[in-house]
């Protein structure tokens, strides 16, 4: 009999840990009852090839077992079949073929993949980086950019409702990320890259500078504080953008960290990064008309918009009633991460709103993301409605795909 | 010349006494334990460990690893791998000393788990599973000379739990 056959369970363990996929990893699963039996005693190697095959930081505990593996093998392979069979079907535009089956039969495969949520595009891409002909991989790149940004709400949808175990300010700067995204460019095909890159290592660094310059000591909240202001507002510059405030730019926090200027709610959200980081509880306050922040370890706020102004009470109650509100206590509670949230989208169809009647930003190419940006906002106030909204986005999706397939058929005439 | 390059003697199942220096012994967690409780004992002229459970072949490659190791350590392999080839993921050395007899490979495997040389264990675990990589069941089995032991309706159960990962 083999020698393999006879190994103890340490060493079968030892050896399936190095097991480079998942398939290899069932079939020698599958060889003899010892292995089985060595197999089926740990997660451990199905969790290793979990991380490494979806970059998941393996943090030394398993938890990710062969049913989560196969489950997430088991997506991909779908998301990549539905890729494929779009694909082809624009391109093999046949004449004589229904349009109208063409179409529901991409309805239908569209609907499947929106509702995948953005880990199936690695696998996605895959399949774009695999086509040969030019034109279809310009296509492809387009459908995939669309598929990616509609995604993008679903899990940022998904985040709001399945609340996942976080720290409420981890979660708030989570989904602001995630809303972020939204105006993420092509450049970038990996979210994570571009969530870390763009935004949490620039606010990072200003953390880290913050402890540089208070090493040594044993600082105080007022210290931290004051020292964050200085680098925030003074140095770094980060003020209200009062030439351009509809630009729905502002509400993303990677453009805000390039320009240093934006509306108040994502200068708030930047200036709590930074001091979540450090430590320093800092509260976004939402009062009628405009967001401010709360340290309540110091007992005042700052007016992120207008260089850091520290805000006192009655700074408080003039902002209120200069926008006809009377104010009350309850103004000064913190927003949850879900209003929060909500807010910025209300703040993003503020800003469709206002360029609505503008031809030119309508027929932009942004138009697409200006539909989605409303419909999450309404997604965000009836969840109920989740089914209809992405119902209508991905129509949108579709109508958008139609028209670009539609497009490439005359120019083979 | 080191006038006192103080050695080991290990003592393999067949009676062969092969000296080697106190670094490449204590290589093996479990040679080393056994120094450290023998330590006290007269002076440690010529100390004896027996291996009842290493074959002389089997050590002689083993002492190769350790003498080898200690002159250029190996590379910490990754999990899982990220090639099939061996001369990818360690040094060529390395990759060489592995490209060996199917059961004196398994010797050597149960050899680093007896005498407990973390290194070798993982380079030969390692090498197990780069000759699975990418082999249906039938395949390991043949590479391997396993028996297929499984009842039909455990063999059936097997299927139907893996059948995600089969076509394509």
């Amino acid at each position: 009999m083999s020698i393999l056959q006879e190994l103890p369970t340490a060493m079968l363990y030892c050896i399936a840990l190095y097991i480079p996929d998942g398939v290899t990893l069932c079939h020698f699963e599958s060889t003899c009852r010892n292995v089985r039996a060595a197999l089926q005693s740990t997660m451990d190697p199905w969790h290793v090839l979990y991380c490494k095959r979806w970059s998941f930081r393996d943090t030394g505990m398993s938890f990710f077992d062969k049913q989560a593996y196969a489950e997430r093998h088991a997506k991909d392979r779908e998301a990549k079949h539905l890729c494929q069979s779009i694909l082809q079907r624009a391109a093999t535009a046949d004449p004589s073929e229904d349009v109208k089956a063409k179409e529901q039969a991409n309805d239908k495969d569209f609907r499947r993949l929106f509702a995948m949520g953005k880990d199936i595009f690695d696998e996605c891409w895959t399949v774009h980086d695999q086509i040969q002909s030019a034109s279809d991989r310009e296509r492809s790149k387009t459908l995939l950019l669309h598929l990616q940004f509609a995604a993008i709400i679903t899990d940022l949808v998904n985040s709001i409702h399945y609340q996942r175990p976080a720290s409420s300010d981890e979660r708030l700067e989570q989904l602001a990320i995630l809303v972020s995204l939204l105006a993420c460019n092509d450049a970038y095909r990996n979210f994570d890259q571009f969530a870390e890159e763009a935004i949490r290592a620039p606010l990072e660094a200003m953390a880290q500078t913050v402890r540089e310059r208070l090493t040594g000591r044993s600082s105080t909240t007022a210290q931290i504080i004051e020292t964050i202001h200085q680098l925030f507002f003074l140095e770094e510059g980060f003020s209200g953008n009062t030439e351009d405030y509809y630009n729905i730019e502002n509400s993303f926090l990677h453009f805000a960290l390039q320009r240093k200027c934006a509306i108040p709610m994502t200068l708030a959200i930047l200036y709590k990064g930074v001091a979540r980081r450090l430590n320093v509880e800092v509260h976004i306050i939402g009062l009628p008309g405009q967001i401010v922040v709360g340290i309540p370890a110091l007992g005042y706020h700052v007016d992120v918009f207008n260089g850091g102004r520290v805000l006192h009470r009655e700074d408080l109650v003039e902002i209120c009633n200069s926008n006809g509100h009377a104010f009350h206590e309850e103004l000064l509670d913190p927003l949850s991460p879900e209003r929060t949230v909500s807010r910025i989208g209300h703040n993003i169809m503020t800003c469709v709103g206002r360029a609505a009647g503008n031809v030119t930003a309508a027929a932009s190419p942004s138009a697409l993301r200006l539909i989605m940006a409303i419909s999450l906002n309404m997604t965000l106030r009836d969840p109920r409605q989740t089914e209809l909204v992405f119902g209508q986005c991905h129509m949108s999706l579709v109508n958008r795909w139609n028209r670009l397939y539609g497009r490439s058929d005359d120019e083979q005439l | 010349m080191d006038v006192e390059e103080a050695t080991v003697n290990l003592i393999s199942k067949d009676g062969d006494s092969f000296p080697v220096s106190i670094g490449v012994a204590k290589m093996s967690e479990l040679v080393r334990s056994m120094m450290d409780e023998d330590e006290n004992e007269d002076e440690n002229s010529s100390m004896e460990i027996p291996l009842p459970n290493v074959k002389s072949e089997v050590l002689q490659k083993v002492i190769e690893f350790c003498q080898h190791h200690l002159a250029e350590p190996m590379n910490e392999i990754e999990k899982p791998l990220k090639s099939q080839k061996m001369s990818d993921v360690v040094q060529k050395w390395y990759a060489d000393f592995v490209e060996l007899e199917q059961v004196l490979l398994f010797e050597l495997i149960l050899a680093a788990n007896y005498m407990d040389i973390k290194p070798l264990l993982d380079l030969t675990c390692a090498t197990v599973a780069s000759m699975i990589k990418g082999k249906s069941p039938e395949d390991i089995r043949a590479t391997f000379n396993i028996t297929n032991d499984f009842s039909p309706e455990e063999e059936a159960q097997v299927r139907e739990e893996n059948k995600w990962c089969e076509d394509a």
